[in-house]
């Protein structure tokens, strides 16, 4: 019973990680008209700027380390789309942002092996990991718990702020009509740049709290990039809850069939996945 | 000086001409009805007067000043405003933010109480997605979202376009109070009997051209019926 | 010269020449040419369905892997010759593509991408975790569970580069064809070229299959070249990779585009690689590179080059 609810904790909490990717991704996808192919670089690249941070100065708290991985990755994040992203964007043609993407994704994987190594990574977060609450006849880790609260928070404000700001109406707004919005003298280009930089400091605190799970590598990107790809695809665009639900899923599905199959990797994820894509195909319920 | 100037204005969707040499002027405050076959170029003129495409050639010029070629936004602060065919509301925003959305573009008088005063029955739902509200009043959320940017121009394209007699007739009456705060109007109506009642000119479009302009009082149904096909120059 | 005459020539030269260097050159250099050759095939094949079908797949790394294995299990599980099961791996991996296409056909654009992406990473996961397909060790090339007796290398490269040239000369017919024009006509309105009675998703299925076979021909051939094949080799994002920038780079939508981008990919590898710089770095200059063209010319180096030249020549007549 205890070990059961211990792996659907896990899966819960993997689940509201891979949301919170689904749910940048599905901004940029909103906003931008952009697939986003470097999306699961920002992950990896939070990941390694914690792993970094760490080794350098072991005495600086986990909080001071995960937000200063999120405003770099913002920031990095920003910094492409002014650069490239938005650029590419003014061919019309939708081919070539998602090209170049691609090719920032090539970049930035290479560039994190040739600075950090190939090595799989984790993140050290001293007595977190081993720490352990009390609930009712139920011992479970403390850091699933944090993270899960993290998760849930990042959600909660992520959907208040497209909900309430006027902020959060202009991406509404542009992912609804973007011509239209325009001429509402919406600075667009600001609202793209703004998205972007969001996205990636979303990509980047799942990042970190993926490394404090589990080890990253520069080359796992591209799975999260896949996984984000899933959850934008089940949950639906624009729907922060949808992204939360299709995390949750696919997160479970992955903990519950690494325990009773312990090779099969993200096997029944993808198969999971692809089976509801074909479903909906099949019956038409698909944009 | 007049308000609007267009100056030899040419456009094209690809190797298509849409627009070929529009000259135009509009005084502060005065209606213009618009007329032309399907394809004539109305819609393109309009797209193209809010910065939503560049023009070829020519240029468009707002109180003497010229406006960059396919910027919306600085067109959107020189003044000039779009009613979309179609409406295009924002479906994932409410009533309210539909109307809040342009405000800022020029400091005005049209804040929320006006643009509520002037069509009250939207004051009722402004919580709800506009997806929810009938065709009339998706039409005065399309105006009122327009004049929330406090045009000097409002453009308004197939104003009546899917609507009943009794709601036509009510959108009419609020362009006629946007007449009254001094707004230029430039309407197209797939009815031009009905927009030239509250114009002060008519203008029709032939193939991107303009084939009559004339003070709406005294142009003939027959002179517009003749340059809606192009035989009058 | 008619077009018929230019592809016979264009065949019987480049017959030739294949036949020449196979026969003439080093195993080393013909190694590293059925590369170049294999890149331009797997380009080709991507191309078709992204420049032409205007679909992008981001997992036709599945038909180099399928490829590669189809041959390395016939080949080991029975007594016919590899040559013949070179012939029959893109049959194989073509008719594995038929009910792969039906389904993901219903899926447009980013979805298609996606969706494209997720069965290539599930056969991916599979033929690693079974243990008939070798596993993560991987296949050793034992035809007839004998070892190989001879390096095939020479019959191996004759065999891409005519299969290269005919593959070429055939795109040039096809596009130039009905059926290619309909093709080109989908891409550019598919409205437009539904209304007009193509059916579209019969064409998409065609040209997917043809797609997934060429790849997987060329995946077969590599693979023997290898005499080994494993899951995470044969199927890497690395092929996708180099199928994606050698077509941008080059040109999509053009046939001469991968050719010339593939010559680029090829050249800065060597070139970095005997300058002693690493892996990574190579793939950061070609990511830089497509980069830039996208950017700059982002339809291609070659239609770039073409429209160069168009002008510089209307100047010489002015």
């Amino acid at each position: 019973m205890t070990a059961l609810f211990e792996l659907l904790l896990q899966g819960v909490t993997l689940g509201g990680l891979y949301g919170v990717i689904g749910a940048g991704l599905a901004l940029t996808f909103g906003v931008l008209r952009v697939v986003n192919l470097s999306h699961g670089e920002l992950i990896t690249i939070g990941a390694f700027i914690a792993v970094g941070v760490t080794a350098l100065a072991p005495t600086v708290p986990v909080l001071a380390v995960l937000v200063l991985a999120c405003a770099l990755c913002a920031a990095l994040g920003g910094l492409l789309q002014v650069a490239f992203v938005e650029r590419a964007m003014h061919f019309r043609d939708p081919m070539v942002p998602m090209l170049v993407t691609f090719g920032i994704a090539v970049i930035l994987r290479n560039l994190l092996v040739e600075t950090a190594g190939a090595d799989l990574r984790g993140l050290n977060v001293g007595g977190l990991a081993q720490a352990s609450l009390q609930l009712g006849p139920v011992i479970i880790g403390a850091l699933p718990v944090v993270t899960l609260g993290i998760a849930v928070v990042v959600f909660a404000g992520l959907a208040a702020v497209i909900r309430h700001t006027r902020f959060g109406r202009e991406v509404r707004a542009l992912s609804d009509r973007p011509d239209i919005a325009a001429l509402m003298g919406i600075r667009v280009a600001r609202v793209h740049v703004k998205v972007a930089a969001l996205a990636a400091g979303l990509a980047a605190l799942a990042g970190v709290l993926l490394a404090m799970r589990a080890s990253v590598s520069p080359y796992s990107g591209v799975s999260y990039l896949l996984i984000a790809f899933e959850v934008v695809v089940l949950g639906g665009l624009g729907s922060t809850r949808g992204a939360f639900a299709a995390g949750v899923l696919l997160g479970v599905t992955q903990v519950l069939s690494a325990w009773w199959d312990s090779n099969a990797g993200l096997l029944y994820v993808h198969l999971v996945f692809f089976s509801i894509l074909v479903l909906r195909a099949m019956t038409g319920r698909l944009s | 000086m007049p308000l609007l100037e267009l100056s030899g204005i040419h456009a094209r969707y690809g190797e298509m001409a849409a627009l070929q040499g529009v000259d135009l002027d509009l005084s502060e405050g005065e209606t213009l009805a618009l007329a032309g076959a399907n394809g004539a170029g109305k819609t393109t003129l309009m797209r193209l007067l809010c910065g939503l495409m560049p023009p070829s050639r020519g240029e468009v010029r707002v109180a003497g000043i010229c406006l960059p070629p396919g910027d919306p936004r600085a067109a959107a602060a020189a003044g000039l405003a779009l009613v979309p065919e179609g409406r295009l509301l924002f479906d994932s925003l409410s009533v309210e933010e539909n109307l809040m959305i342009g405000a800022g573009a020029r400091a005005g008088r049209w804040s929320l109480k006006a643009i509520y005063d002037l069509f009250p029955v939207l004051r009722d739902k402004r919580t709800q997605p506009p997806g929810s509200l009938s065709g009339g009043q998706q039409q005065m959320v399309a105006i009122g979202r327009a004049l929330a940017a406090n045009p000097a121009i409002l453009l308004c394209d197939e104003i009546s376009l899917g609507l009943s007699p009794l709601v036509t007739r009510e959108v009419y009456e609020a362009l006629k109070s946007v007449q009254r705060e001094g707004i230029a109007l430039i309407v197209v109506d797939q009815d031009v009997s009905r927009a030239q009642a509250i114009s002060d000119r008519v203008a029709c479009m032939f193939q991107g051209r303009l084939t009559l302009t004339g003070p709406a009082a005294t142009t003939t149904p027959q002179a517009m019926k003749a340059a809606f096909f192009g035989d009058a120059a | 010269m008619t077009p018929r005459a230019f592809s016979a020539g264009l065949l019987i030269l480049g017959g030739a020449l294949a036949a020449w260097s196979a026969m003439r050159l080093d195993p080393g250099s013909l190694y590293l040419l059925s590369e170049v050759v294999v890149i331009m095939i797997l380009a080709q094949m991507w191309n078709l369905l992204a420049g032409y079908a205007g679909q992008i797949s981001l997992g036709h790394q599945l038909f180099v892997g399928l490829g590669g294995y189809a041959l390395f299990l016939a080949a080991n599980n029975t007594g016919v010759p590899i040559w013949i099961w070179l012939a029959l791996a893109p049959v194989l991996a073509g008719a594995l593509a038929i009910p792969l296409g039906m389904v993901v056909f219903h899926l447009k654009h980013a979805y298609f991408a996606v969706g494209m992406w997720v069965a290539a990473e599930i056969v991916a996961a599979l033929v690693l975790k079974w243990s008939w397909t070798g596993g993560s060790a991987g296949l050793i090339l034992r035809p007839g569970g004998e070892s190989m007796t001879s390096n095939p290398e020479r019959v191996i490269f004759f065999g891409l580069a005519f299969g290269l040239v005919a593959l070429v000369v055939a795109l040039r017919a096809f596009l130039a064809s009905d059926t290619g024009l309909a093709l080109l006509g989908m891409r550019d309105n598919p409205q437009a070229a539904e209304a007009s009675g193509v059916n579209v998703r019969r064409m998409h299925l065609l040209v997917f299959v043809i797609s997934a076979m060429g790849c997987a021909a060329a995946g077969a051939a590599y693979y023997v070249n290898a005499l080994y094949i494993s899951p995470s080799d044969a199927f890497q994002m690395n092929w996708l990779i180099a199928m994606m920038f050698v077509t941008v780079i080059g040109g999509l939508g053009t046939l001469t585009g991968p050719i010339l981008g593939t010559v680029l990919f090829i050249a800065i590898r060597e070139v970095m690689t005997n300058a002693g710089y690493s892996g990574g770095t190579y793939w950061i200059v070609i990511g830089a590179l497509a980069v830039v063209v996208l950017l700059v010319a982002p339809r291609g180096l070659w239609p770039a080059i073409q429209d160069l030249t168009d002008y510089t020549k209307r100047k010489a007549f002015r």
